[in-house]
């Protein structure tokens, strides 16, 4: 794979090459990857090298020509006789990349995300599109890297220390969950959802540092501010007078004397949710049961959180017998939708529209897709406005200015 | 092999049913309409002395009873704990009461019984049980043992106050902490894994019923390098940490591999735990330069809250390392975990189950179908039973329709093949 040279070094020598072989292209094809169009987080370069390295074996039996372009596409020409070869495996990346808008191509439109150009017919094409390449390297600024660095054990000792004296209070955001019935619109509070915001913790306390950049760590930092939250949350004004309360938990937390008294301090007749994440209930289940058993015996219930359409399609959430799932809306669930029988119909039976919470509704469609396939609870932007007038107050008399 | 290790085998290796607490459940239940036509009797052999729990002693107990079993008036439950179920026809209480005589003689000089020992109906190791009063107890209790999800489970408070005293308890060693993985990581940079690295085969039994080795899983010995990393230190207290200390490892076996170039691991056939963001890390890529499989297979190891904590990494990186020619195995399934460990879902080739002794408590049950069910759906990607120790969970692997096993037991046959 060529990886040396200058800026533009890369794309100047595809252009040469192209150039070449125009006169002779043999039914060569041109493959162009466009990995520059997908959403960042896919687009890490680890993910590229990742991507880089599935061509390896194509390129080592000569079979293709690989140029790594600078602004993270590909460019491949191939032999007639691997174009097969390499089609299967671009429509693996494309496979790996599915929830990325990039991969999808409306009907009728043309692939957005892997161009294919025939040396014999679309030579002049290829061409340009490789010029155009090398000027659109050459002006790109040098890659500055300004990520902030992750956490790292003796960060995250400091950070946990500072958390645990810092008044979280002002941290801690709220979110309206909404019970929808389909057939009279009717709308009512189901509970609200508390939770502290990750990055106000870490413009306060750790500014210098990215507290989700290392995943384990991160969950480690969740069981202090889990902690924190149970000790504050009964004392922020928007607390008071909501019917339920849902918090994000460590399942470990519910077990501690901290989740104790922070029962005995809510308000009679509050009732509590605990979400949990399905990462957290696999990982040690016996506990999950004798949580999700002790919470029902006091008339509180247990959420399994951030599930998405990965998540219906490997496993069934209703085997857990929680009170509530909460399903990520993502468009991808419109076509989903759309076969008979998916995972994400039968999850929606099995579990009943009833306890399952849509969340991120963020605009009408997503609340309408819920409605017509039985979902009964929502959350998102959406729905924010339905939470906050009159809260904590008497509902008004009708007729009331 | 240790006294314990003894009495847990005879204990699997002589069921009277295949599942005692499964059938103590069934027959308690069965018995329901008119439980006060019975009685039971529960001998506390786990309060006695533990060298008065020999296999030959634990085999007393039952023979005591066999005039009355044999005439099918007494039915015998052995728990978990050793602890001895009688369930008897009020018309036989006479005898029962011989038979207690007996082992009250038998276990004599044992501290539990030293003041009372005349008295069958009274002394430390018996608890007579009235079902017409206490059957709903014991039924709660039978449902508890026999791990029946429908049964009501502790409270909030009794679950906290039992974790406050497991927390308080030292012999368990501090908590890993922050600082103290800080400590252990930079610890880590400085030792030389080799010493700590362990082999262990995963078998086939082909048609003689010899053991043959489908790979090797090269592992670090997590215990070993905890006494000399960090000695006192409480692992299992918390899993994240834990888990994040497993990917600093995972670079290290990874480098450490690479530099040896042990290719008679990759003719064999080889398997390695790692995270999933390390599949997708440089240091992977590096690896996958020495170690791409073209004959062997090279299984990567996966742990299930790993592949659960972000979906949409797993799998990028299982249909990454698929395509470089890997297979992958989901590791540390527990027989509660395994209904979410499928590997047809999940795209992987193999699942480790560990054994323990709930799976053949329960291997006759509707769990254990259940089970059975599962590993037969399931045969694109296959079963192994881990933490083989005796023959008898490979007796009761094959039962539920395994066919691959890994542990000591299996290591012990390969040693006497070769």
């Amino acid at each position: 794979m060529n990886t040396q040279g200058a800026r533009g070094y890369q794309e100047g020598l595809l252009v040469d090459t192209l150039d070449r072989m125009r006169r002779n292209p043999e039914g060569r094809k041109v493959v162009h990857l466009r990995l520059s169009q997908l959403m960042p987080h896919n687009r890490t370069p680890v993910k590229v090298r990742i991507i880089n390295r599935m061509f390896r074996n194509l390129e080592s039996g000569r079979q293709a020509q690989i140029f790594l372009i600078g602004n993270d596409d590909m460019v491949m020409i191939v032999n007639a006789a691997a174009q097969r070869d390499m089609a299967n495996i671009c429509e693996r990346i494309r496979t790996l990349f599915e929830s990325d808008p990039i991969t999808h191509t409306p009907a009728g439109e043309p692939d957005r995300f892997i161009l294919w150009f025939d040396l014999n017919l679309d030579a002049a094409l290829a061409i340009h599109t490789a010029q155009q390449l090398k000027q659109l390297v050459q002006k790109m600024p040098p890659r500055s890297e300004t990520a902030l660095p992750g956490l790292t054990p003796a960060s995250l000792d400091d950070v946990q220390k500072k958390l645990a004296f810092a008044n979280v209070v002002p941290f801690i955001r709220d979110q309206v969950a909404v019970r929808i019935n389909a057939q009279t619109n009717a709308a009512a509070i189901e509970f609200y959802e508390f939770f502290m915001s990750v990055m106000d913790v870490q413009k306060a306390i750790a500014p210098g540092t990215n507290l989700l950049g290392d995943r384990w760590l991160f969950q480690e930092l969740s069981r202090t501010m889990d902690q924190r939250m149970l000790e504050m949350v009964v004392r922020a004004p928007h607390a008071r007078g909501v019917p339920a309360i849902s918090l994000n938990l460590n399942l470990e937390t519910v077990v501690t004397p901290t989740f104790l008294s922070f029962l005995e301090r809510i308000e009679k007749e509050q009732r509590v949710i605990v979400e949990v994440q399905a990462m957290d209930v696999l990982n040690n289940l016996p506990l999950y049961t004798e949580v999700e058993s002790a919470l029902s015996q006091m008339k509180h219930a247990v959420l399994i959180d951030g599930l998405t359409t990965t998540a219906l399609s490997v496993f069934d959430v209703s085997r857990l017998k929680p009170d509530y799932a909460k399903l990520v809306w993502a468009p991808e669930l419109l076509n989903v939708m759309d076969s008979k029988g998916s995972r994400s119909t039968s999850m929606i039976k099995q579990m009943g529209g009833d306890k399952i919470v849509l969340s991120r509704v963020d605009t009408a469609d997503a609340l309408q897709w819920g409605l017509r396939n039985g979902i009964e609870l929502f959350q998102g932007r959406f729905l924010d406005s339905f939470g906050k007038p009159g809260r904590a107050k008497p509902a008004r008399p009708k007729g009331a200015a | 092999m240790s006294e314990h290790h003894e009495v847990v085998d005879f204990m699997q290796a002589n069921p009277l049913g295949e599942s005692h607490e499964g059938r103590l459940l069934h027959d308690l239940r069965a018995i329901g309409g008119a439980p006060q036509e019975r009685g039971m009797l529960r001998l506390h052999i786990s309060r006695l002395a533990e060298d008065n729990r020999t296999v030959d002693q634990l085999r007393a107990a039952e023979t005591a009873f066999d005039d009355l079993t044999r005439m099918r008036a007494v039915r015998l439950y052995r728990l978990r704990n050793c602890d001895l179920m009688v369930m008897y026809e009020p018309s036989v209480a006479d005898g029962v009461e011989k038979s207690v005589m007996k082992l009250l003689r038998l276990w004599g000089a044992d501290p539990l019984l030293v003041k009372f020992k005349a008295d069958p109906r009274k002394n430390k190791l018996c608890s007579w049980i009235d079902l017409a009063t206490d059957y709903s107890k014991l039924l709660a209790f039978a449902e508890r043992q026999a791990g029946d999800d429908t049964a009501a489970g502790k409270t909030l408070a009794e679950l906290v106050a039992e974790r406050e005293v497991a927390r308080a308890n030292m012999e368990r060693g501090q908590p890993l902490t922050a600082l103290v993985l800080a400590r252990a990581e930079d610890a880590l940079q400085r030792v030389d894994l080799s010493s700590f690295t362990r082999r262990q085969a995963v078998c086939a039994f082909v048609d003689d019923g010899k053991p043959e080795s489908v790979f090797t899983e090269v592992f670090v010995s997590i215990g070993d390098l905890r006494e000399t990393v960090m000695p006192g230190t409480d692992m299992t207290a918390n899993p994240w940490l834990f888990q994040r200390l497993t990917q600093t490892l995972d670079r290290r076996v990874m480098s450490q591999m690479s530099r040896k170039e042990d290719k008679s691991l990759l003719r064999d056939g080889f398997s390695v735990n790692l995270n999933i963001q390390t599949l997708l890390s440089e240091e992977f890529l590096a690896f996958d330069d020495n170690f791409a499989p073209s004959s062997g297979d090279v299984v990567l190891e996966v742990r299930l809250e790993d592949i659960f904590a972000d979906l949409s990494a797993f799998a990028f990186a299982r249909d990454f390392v698929h395509e470089r020619g890997y297979r992958m195995c989901i590791d540390g399934v527990t027989m509660k975990s395994f209904p979410y460990a499928d590997t047809n879902r999940l795209g992987v080739a193999y699942a480790k189950l560990m054994w323990s002794a709930d799976i053949a408590a329960m291997v006759t049950t509707d769990r254990g179908k259940e089970l059975k069910e599962m590993v037969r759906e399931r045969r694109r990607g296959r079963t192994i039973l881990s933490r083989c120790d005796s023959e008898v969970s490979v007796r009761i692997g094959q039962q539920l329709g395994i066919t691959l096993f890994q542990g000591r037991y299996i290591d012990g046959l390969l040693r006497e093949k070769y």
